[in-house]
């Protein structure tokens, strides 16, 4: 009734496929909108390693299945997210009783984590995020210096997409990054791709997770699309959202924000938030040679990440439908955008 | 490819006003909603007594000024809200007189003094005046809620005070009785009685305001009996505090909202506007508590952290779905 707009995966079909992250809830909360726009879903949280695998004998199925299980039922496809990160381990990977963990320990449990996974939604799975953000935010820095990396040894992704290449053969499998277009750190990755592939590393995609907002630069998008594109490798567009704000300039403290009243969006922002995600997907159409996938970090403004992150207090609305289901205008706009060309 | 929608006050001219409660902050944020979409504004808090006078001797104009100028210069009737409540009154109305205590005529005069210079300045500028705001108790027997207007002044603090605006204001400003509930059974039929009581005892009102707080839960039933009886009264009705909750009052609330609360929500939109417009003969105002979901009162209340989206247009000043309904209904 209030979504009268065209299936939005049907549009783009023959461009790449239409993803959201979701949590269990949304199965119910948002069953309509999945059903009919996505062919492609993430799990948010779900697969996640602390909460699949939150002790080291125990492993928490349930979420998963869940989701697992919608996606079958509707046809939709699975990006699995993401088995080696700095955050959301648990802590017991990395120690061994009052000790760190040593090199052979962490290979041993990465190894018997993803062979859990894999025997359990190998078959249901089309991409894996199988490292997620290793690269640092700063120019001159490289990779991050995780608890993987220290005790694991810098060459703990080779080892990563060995091990899930080996339990999932036939998964596509990817590296996963935010601020990608950033051009220091867009370098760093290409140079992290590249070096995996010289070693014959099996890597099939690099992961834009397109965390933007309305001031970010589409001529920077563009350039590290290509640069990325240039490795040879397969694109996914992983988290996609556009904030109605642009970063804090100072740092301000959390218990200091927390007592202002947040300001709210004005028409502007709106605007040029509208104009952003209908210039993103013009670009995403232009490279679907390489784009195969464009999946947003949630499906409704009703919940994002965005909420309360990084300002407390502050509502963001970064998705393509609004809080009550419906699409947006652009969502309109880039629908129609892509059945006009075909 | 998305058809622009015909403005609500255009869609609405032959059945009565379409107002939203506007903030200094509304009209800085979402004036371009206000102007096209509106043909009544009412100050939210600018008007009411503790904001505009906290003080014997300290009066705020400046947020009621503009708003009155945003008014005229836009051609938007303005409906100002609401000396006597039991919220929002300094506390200095109600203490310190010559023996420390301040009595029913000490009480009056002020009020008195309070009316007129707000009747002075804004009574060519209003066209309706929420004199009494919630004055009946939501529970129990008695009809009158406790409050230091009624403590002080007596029973009558409504005849007074309906006495007393009328002296300050032209005729062709309506004054209003308004309460929220005010279509749930019991607390209907002591509002019933209040404005038969206010009527029998001369006090000047012209008007029922409904609130209409509401949620899908609630009765349109009970509102159109509502409607009725103001209505057999003589009375002219505003629906003056619009605004549809997607939640049941209780529910503690969820992060994401379901298919189900939303078709709710619409449906009872449209139901309430087709109510509204079959008793346009006696409804000349329906006004929102709120411009867009942007902002509104229900962010955070009665649930904390719960962000609400009850109103007729979306945060992004697009109109909602039921908003579109609504005014498709109104032009058939």
């Amino acid at each position: 009734m209030f979504d009268d707009m065209p299936s939005l995966c049907e549009a783009y079909a023959e461009y790449f496929k239409i993803g959201a992250a979701v949590a269990p809830r949304d199965l119910v909360s948002h069953r309509g909108l999945l059903k009919k726009h996505f062919n492609s879903i993430t799990h948010e949280n779900a697969l996640k390693f602390a909460p699949i695998h939150p002790e080291e004998d125990r492993f928490d199925f349930d979420d998963a299945d869940q989701i697992f299980a919608f996606a079958e039922e509707n046809g939709i496809a699975v990006r699995a997210h993401a088995p080696v990160w700095h955050s959301q381990t648990p802590d017991w990977v990395f120690q061994d009783g009052a000790y760190f963990a040593d090199r052979e320990k962490l290979i041993d449990r990465l190894r018997t984590h993803v062979e859990a996974l894999a025997a359990r939604y190998g078959d249901m799975i089309y991409a894996w995020d199988v490292v997620n953000e290793a690269i640092v935010d700063e120019p001159g820095g490289y990779l991050r210096p995780t608890k993987w990396y220290t005790l694991m040894g810098p060459d703990y992704i080779e080892i990563a997409f060995r091990t899930v290449r080996e339990f999932a053969p036939k998964v596509q499998l990817f590296y996963n990054d935010y601020n990608e277009w950033v051009p220091h750190k867009r370098d760093n990755i290409v140079r992290l791709v590249r070096e995996l592939q010289d070693r014959g590393v099996p890597i099939d995609g690099i992961g834009m997770q397109q965390h933007v907002n309305i001031t970010d630069n589409l001529d920077d998008i563009k350039r590290a699309i290509e640069a990325f594109a240039s490795t040879g490798l397969v694109l996914h567009v992983t988290e996609l959202d556009v904030s109605l704000y642009p970063p804090m300039k100072i740092r301000i403290p959390r218990e200091f924000l927390m007592r202002m009243p947040q300001p709210k969006p004005a028409l502007e922002q709106f605007k040029k938030q509208h104009k952003m995600y209908v210039d993103l997907f013009e670009i995403y159409r232009s490279y679907s040679d390489v784009i195969k996938s464009v999946t947003t970090w949630g499906v409704a403004d009703d919940y994002t990440w965005l909420d309360n992150y990084p300002v407390p207090g502050r509502k963001n609305y970064p998705l393509m439908f609004y809080a009550d289901h419906s699409p947006k205008p652009f969502l309109r706009e880039i629908a129609g955008a892509a059945a006009d060309r075909r | 490819m998305y058809k622009e929608m015909v403005p609500l006050k255009e869609a609405f001219e032959k059945y009565f006003l379409i107002g939203a409660a506007a903030s200094p902050d509304d009209l800085r944020l979402h004036s371009d909603i206000l102007k096209k979409h509106f043909s009544s504004v009412t100050a939210e808090n600018c008007m009411k007594f503790e904001p505009m006078h906290p003080a014997p001797d300290v009066w705020n104009f400046s947020d009621a000024d503009e708003l009155v100028r945003f008014g005229k210069e836009n051609g938007i009737a303005i409906r100002a809200h609401a000396p006597v409540w039991h919220a929002q009154v300094g506390r200095w109305m109600f203490e310190d007189g010559p023996d420390g205590r301040v009595c029913r005529e000490l009480l009056l005069e002020r009020l008195e003094k309070h009316m007129k210079v707000f009747g002075d300045r804004y009574g060519e500028s209003v066209y309706a005046w929420d004199v009494v705001n919630e004055a009946v108790a939501d529970s129990g027997e008695e009809v009158l809620r406790n409050s230091d207007w009624k403590r002080i002044i007596g029973e009558d603090f409504m005849v007074c005070a309906f006495k007393i605006a009328r002296k300050f204001v032209p005729e062709s400003v309506k004054l209003f009785y308004n309460d929220y509930n005010a279509f749930f059974p019991k607390k209907h039929e002591k509002i019933m009685k209040v404005l038969r009581y206010l009527q029998e005892n001369g006090a000047p009102i012209d008007g029922m305001g409904m609130q209409q707080h509401v949620n899908p839960s609630m009765s349109l039933d009970d509102v159109k009996r509502a409607i009725e009886n103001y209505a057999s009264l003589g009375l002219r009705l505003h629906v003056t505090e619009l605004d549809v909750s997607l939640f049941p009052t209780r529910s503690t609330g969820a992060e994401a909202i379901t298919d189900r609360a939303i078709q709710k929500q619409y449906d009872f939109y449209v139901s309430l506007f087709e109510i509204y417009r079959s008793y346009s003969d006696v409804i000349d105002s329906v006004t929102t508590w709120g411009v867009c979901d942007n902002y509104t009162w229900l962010d955070g209340f009665p649930v904390r952290g719960r962000k609400n989206y009850p109103l007729l247009f979306h945060y992004d000043h697009e109109p909602k779905a039921y908003t579109r309904k609504i005014v498709e209904d109104a032009l058939k």
